[in-house]
Order: structure tokens, then C-alpha cells, then sequence
């Protein structure tokens, strides 16, 4: 389904991708994400994922 | 190093090349190898820092004959440049005038994370290059990283670190004119090593992290695409 609605256009953005999905879109926060340290990113990006894993289980389990 | 005066049409010129690898710098290397159809003059004047127009200035051809075999006898020696695994303890750049001391052995971590996630991007567009080309069946026997590559990536690691300056994503990819300072011998290890290390360039400092880097490890195991999976959720 990403992959149709061409997902892989954001691919060019690189690593700025992750960083814009952390700050929320802000781009003023951009440069706090980019300074701190790679285990506290790593730990917040696992945390989304877990969450998202959650959430889509939890949402399939609960669909009528 | 090799060096002596040669007479030109207008005065004298000294010249001075490396004559061993040990002595190269990593910067030198890497105008050696983008060098198309490379002359002895060309390599004479990369290893030298003398323009090619002022080594033409030199009376006697024959004066440069010492500075050839010097540079055949690199050659035969750069066949080995990827076969030094030593990771040095510490090693010295030049910046601003002053010579700064870096920890290396005892620090291998690309740091903070704008460093690692651009030092990762590079490895991976390096490794996928060369997956492309040769396939991807023990393709870490085979795999030369670019010194290009190389350069890059050591000035992600090096940048914060060597500064003292908070993480600037502008002057990390800058710092490549102050890496290219280092001796390719010393650079070209280090470099292996995050190439190789790939996708971990950071250790781990808790037991906690370690816990959540093995969980990560075992859900991008297959995969060295730089769109992480955990970037859209």
C-alpha cells in the first residue's frame, strides 16, 4: 500500500527523514534530534515502532 | 621522504615526496586515484604540492628520475593499502595551525546521531554499490570502500570529537579538508573498521541500548536499505 502511494519519493531525503519524523515536522528542532546522542535516537525510534506495531494489532483486533 | 633542489629556467625549486606509504596522506592518496592517465609529473606534483607548471619549469628532465623510482616503488606498495587492519591508539590533526590529539582505539563510536546517520548513509550507498556490481555473495571479502567514502565517514567520527564543537551537520561534512591531512595508513584502518562494523558504528554504552540494538539487529537483519523500517511507522 506505501509502496503505491510512492513512499520511495521520500528516499532522496535520506537520513533527514528520520530526523523530521522525531522533531514532529519542526523544522526548528531539526538540530537538537541531529546533536543527541544516536542510543537516546535509537531507543525513541524503537519506541514509535513498537507503538505503531500496537496500535495496528490493537486496530485489527478491535475492527468489526 | 625524498627530497631535493632541481634547477629551473627562473631559480631553484625544492621538491619533496613521500617515499614510503607511511608518509602519505590519505588527501594525496585519494588525488592519486581520481587522477585519470596519471604521469610521473602529475604524481610528482600531487605528492609534492608543486603545481604541474612549475615542475616544467625544472632544466633537466633527468632530475626527475629519483623522484620516479620513488613513486614505483609507492606503487608497488599501494597494492597493499587495504590489507592494515591495525586501528590506531591515537592519531594528530592539523587544525587552525595547532596539532590536536584524538583517542581512537578506546572510542569507536560515530557520534551523535546526525554523525552516525550520515557516516550510515554513505556506508550503505558504498556497500550497495558494490553489491551492484559484484553481487552480494561474501561481498566483504572483496569490498574496498572509496577513500572518498573513507574520508567522508572519518569526518562524521572525527568531527565533534577533534573540534570540541557542538555537532554542526555543515562543518562535519566540511572536516574533510582537515581528514585529508591524515596519513592514509592511519585513516584507511579506522575507516575499514565502521565499513565493516556496518550497521553498528556506535557501541553500546548500557545494557539497556544493547537489549534494544539486539531487537533492532534482528529486525534489519535482512536488509541494508538506508529506508529504515522504523522510520515510518
Amino acid at each position: 500500500m506505501e509502496k503505491r502511494a510512492g513512499i520511495q519519493s521520500f528516499e532522496k531525503f535520506r537520513y533527514i527523514n528520520t530526523v523530521n519524523a522525531l522533531a514532529g515536522g519542526d523544522i526548528t528542532k531539526w538540530e537538537l534530534i541531529l546533536a543527541m546522542p544516536y542510543e537516546r535516537v535509537l531507543t525513541k525510534l524503537l519506541l514509535n515502532k513498537t507503538e505503531a506495531e500496537y496500535q495496528k494489532r490493537y486496530g485489527e483486533m478491535t475492527a468489526p | 621522504m625524498i627530497e631535493k633542489t632541481l634547477i629551473t629556467t627562473h631559480g631553484k625549486l625544492r621538491v619533496k615526496i613521500p617515499a614510503q606509504l607511511q608518509e602519505v596522506t590519505l588527501g594525496q592518496m585519494m588525488a592519486l586515484q581520481d587522477s585519470k592517465d596519471l604521469t610521473d609529473l602529475d604524481a610528482i606534483s600531487i605528492l609534492s604540492g608543486i603545481t604541474i607548471n612549475e615542475l616544467r619549469s625544472v632544466r633537466d628532465a633527468n632530475d626527475f628520475v629519483d623522484f620516479a623510482d620513488a613513486i614505483l616503488d609507492l606503487s608497488h606498495q599501494i597494492k597493499y593499502l587495504y590489507h592494515s587492519d591495525e586501528i590506531p591508539k591515537k592519531i594528530t590533526l592539523q587544525m587552525d595551525g595547532k596539532a590536536v590529539t584524538v583517542n581512537v582505539i578506546r572510542n569507536l563510536s560515530v557520534e551523535p546521531a546526525g554523525a552516525f546517520m550520515a557516516a550510515r548513509d554513505i556506508i550503505a550507498d558504498e556497500i550497495s554499490e558494490h553489491i551492484k556490481l559484484y553481487g552480494e555473495e561474501n561481498w566483504q571479502d572483496y569490498f574496498n570502500p572509496s577513500l572518498t567514502a573513507c574520508c567522508k565517514v572519518l569526518a562524521y567520527y572525527f568531527y565533534c570529537r577533534a573540534t570540541g564543537q557542538p555537532y554542526s551537520e555543515y562543518a562535519a561534512a566540511g572536516f574533510t579538508e582537515t581528514i585529508k591531512q591524515l596519513r592514509v595508513t592511519e585513516a584507511l584502518p579506522i575507516a575499514k573498521h565502521f565499513f565493516m562494523s556496518f550497521p553498528n558504528l556506535s557501541k553500546p554504552k548500557t545494557g539497556f541500548w544493547h537489549r534494544l540494538l539486539q531487537q533492532w539487529k534482528k529486525g534489519q537483519a535482512s536488509s541494508l536499505s538506508r529506508s529504515s523500517g522504523i522510520l515510518t511507522p
